[in-house]
């Protein structure tokens, strides 16, 4: 949080200075390929405006990685609304299947999103569920971890994929056996916590139905960044209950603990954190958290 | 009160179920407006574009119910808006503004609601995350016959007058006065409510001339000379781009963004 108190707030429209050495790079010995800058969120291609090539649409901070390899510029802002971007990892919902994919609620408030059955990879060898064989037969109303594979304004629906093994319906057993495994580079993680309680806890429960909750984005940004911003409260939560959570960028967090306690405490916590929008205290919520993971865990 | 502060008041996101909202109070005309923005949402059939995102925006109006004043009210942002909002980004969707006078010393005027409408609806658009070319902000100056009398606590309304109320020199010149309340307003001879971007390009002019002070003895029939409107606008041009768009930076730069 406080790596963001210096930058300064970009309005649309203004010029971006910072981005200059990384459109014009000059030609270095060791690399010679043409660099490509990828313009994230809030950034877009403007050629009608020679002061700003590179216009910004929305207000945020401006946020640069300017490595050699991958040169990369987006706006950082937190809207209310999820606003789907490609390779975003998510929880959804499943709808209904048709003939050809499965249909599936991505946010309440947008049209269907649907996952082609030759998208959906079920194992590691690459099979896809596209033959009527290999095809999972998942209940409707069950919770699929995706990942966001084509976005288009002018498409009707916004187009998921399923990578592989670590993505798929989510179900509890499954994720508990491979949890440690599984602290892939995606959203997908599950806290020391977790994993140092021993798979003897996890493995003899059987009642345990996960949660999902619904969040904010910015808390959503909070807890997938586990290492840094999410570090105070996830950190706290886990010095008391172990638990496992998969968090989608479209705003909901899957909680799994050994206890339905568990689970209800995580969720109790995770859900008073966001309303209570501590992460908005002059000192980051440490205090409030504090009471709050006193009272619904118990000190 | 010598000198009021000149800044208004702004206070994001009161509205927790929108996407963006602001309320904002004009620092001298007590004018206060609540706007809420809400989109990209799925869109009726009728309105539907099929390139463009639809902007729909409505006025409800402090007293009574809405009539050909908030419809006007709203035509005039929605156009002024349009020139704003990149509506490619979102085809076929619908953005919707709906606006809420609070409280205004006189809710028939359209001129003392227009420019506050404008600078609330623009915050609760930056809030929202809706795509846009850039920023406008927009202000109320009012043209005072030379020699009117103004009370002393609102000389801060004068433009060039803002730092010290001793000295005036309405002595054969027009005296323009920014955002004027109603009494100031009253003494008027002609209203410019102008809008400008961020980097100084014009979005809206509406001037009228008023019925007291002494319009209507122009050439042009207008109630105002050219050069004094040329003057008008420079002046609002400059305030636009330098003072408007700190007061946004400076309300906008609190918030945390992740």
């Amino acid at each position: 949080m406080s790596s963001q108190d210096g930058l300064e707030v970009i309005l649309p429209g203004d010029p971006l200075p910072q981005l200059n050495p990384l459109l014009n790079p000059e030609p270095s010995s060791e690399d010679m390929k043409p660099r490509t800058l990828r313009l994230g969120q809030g950034l877009a291609l403007s050629p009608s405006t020679p002061i700003t090539p590179i216009l910004p649409y929305r207000f945020g901070t401006l946020h640069v990685t300017s490595s050699v390899k991958k040169p990369a510029a987006s706006i950082t802002s937190t809207p209310r609304h999820y606003h789907p971007s490609p390779n975003d990892p998510v929880l959804v919902t499943l709808l209904r299947v048709t003939a050809e994919q499965f249909i599936v609620q991505l946010t309440p408030y947008t049209p269907p999103a649907i996952i082609p059955f030759e998208n959906y990879i079920i194992n590691n060898a690459g099979t896809t569920a596209a033959a009527r064989k290999s095809r999972p037969n998942l209940p409707h109303g069950s919770t699929i971890y995706a990942r966001v594979a084509v976005v288009h304004k002018h498409l009707e629906a916004v187009e998921l994929s399923v990578p592989g093994p670590e993505y798929g319906e989510v179900v509890s057993q499954k994720n508990t056996v491979n949890a440690s495994s599984k602290s892939s580079s995606s959203a997908k993680k599950d806290t020391s916590a977790a994993a140092s309680s021993g798979n003897a806890a996890i493995a003899n429960r059987n009642e345990v139905t996960p949660y999902i909750l619904t969040i904010s984005q910015a808390m959503t940004k909070i807890l997938i960044a586990e290492d840094t911003l999410g570090k105070p409260l996830l950190s706290a939560v886990a010095s008391k209950v172990p638990f496992e959570m998969i968090v989608g960028k479209n705003g909901r967090v899957w909680i799994d603990g050994s206890s339905q306690r568990d689970v209800v405490k995580v969720a109790r916590c995770f859900k008073e954190y966001d309303d209570g929008e501590m992460w908005d205290d002059p000192d980051g919520g440490a205090a409030r958290l504090r009471e709050l993971v006193g009272k619904v865990c118990g000190r | 009160m010598a000198s009021a502060s000149l800044t208004p008041e702004i206070s994001l996101c009161p509205l927790p179920q929108s996407d963006g909202s602001c309320q904002y109070t004009c620092p001298t005309s007590r004018t206060t407006i609540l706007t809420s923005v809400n989109g990209p949402l799925e869109v009726r059939a009728k309105d539907e574009l099929p390139n463009d995102a639809t902007i729909e925006v409505v006025v409800k109006p402090g007293v009574g119910v809405g009539g050909v004043r908030e419809t006007r009210l709203a035509h005039i942002l929605q156009t002024t808006l349009k020139s704003l909002i990149l509506t490619t980004h979102h085809p076929r969707t619908l953005i919707q503004i709906v606006a809420q006078i609070v409280q205004s010393e006189d809710h028939t005027s359209i001129p003392l609601l227009l420019s506050p409408l404008l600078n609330c609806t623009v915050l609760s658009l930056l809030i929202a995350g809706i795509p846009m070319r850039t920023t406008g902000w927009s202000i109320h100056l009012a043209v005072l016959p030379a020699g009117t009398d103004i009370p002393n606590k609102n000389r801060n309304m004068i433009v060039g007058q803002e730092t010290d109320g001793e000295a005036m020199q309405t002595d054969g010149e027009d005296v323009v006065v920014r955002n004027p309340n109603r009494a100031v307003f009253a003494k008027a001879k002609s209203s410019h409510t102008l809008t400008f971007s961020k980097e100084g390009e014009m979005l809206l002019i509406e001037s009228l001339e008023c019925s007291e002070g002494k319009g209507g003895e122009s050439a042009d029939g207008q109630g105002w000379e050219i050069d004094e409107w040329v003057k008008v606008m420079e002046i609002a041009q400059k305030l636009c781009c330098g003072e408007g768009v700190e007061v946004m930076r400076n309300a906008l730069g609190e918030k945390k963004v992740f």
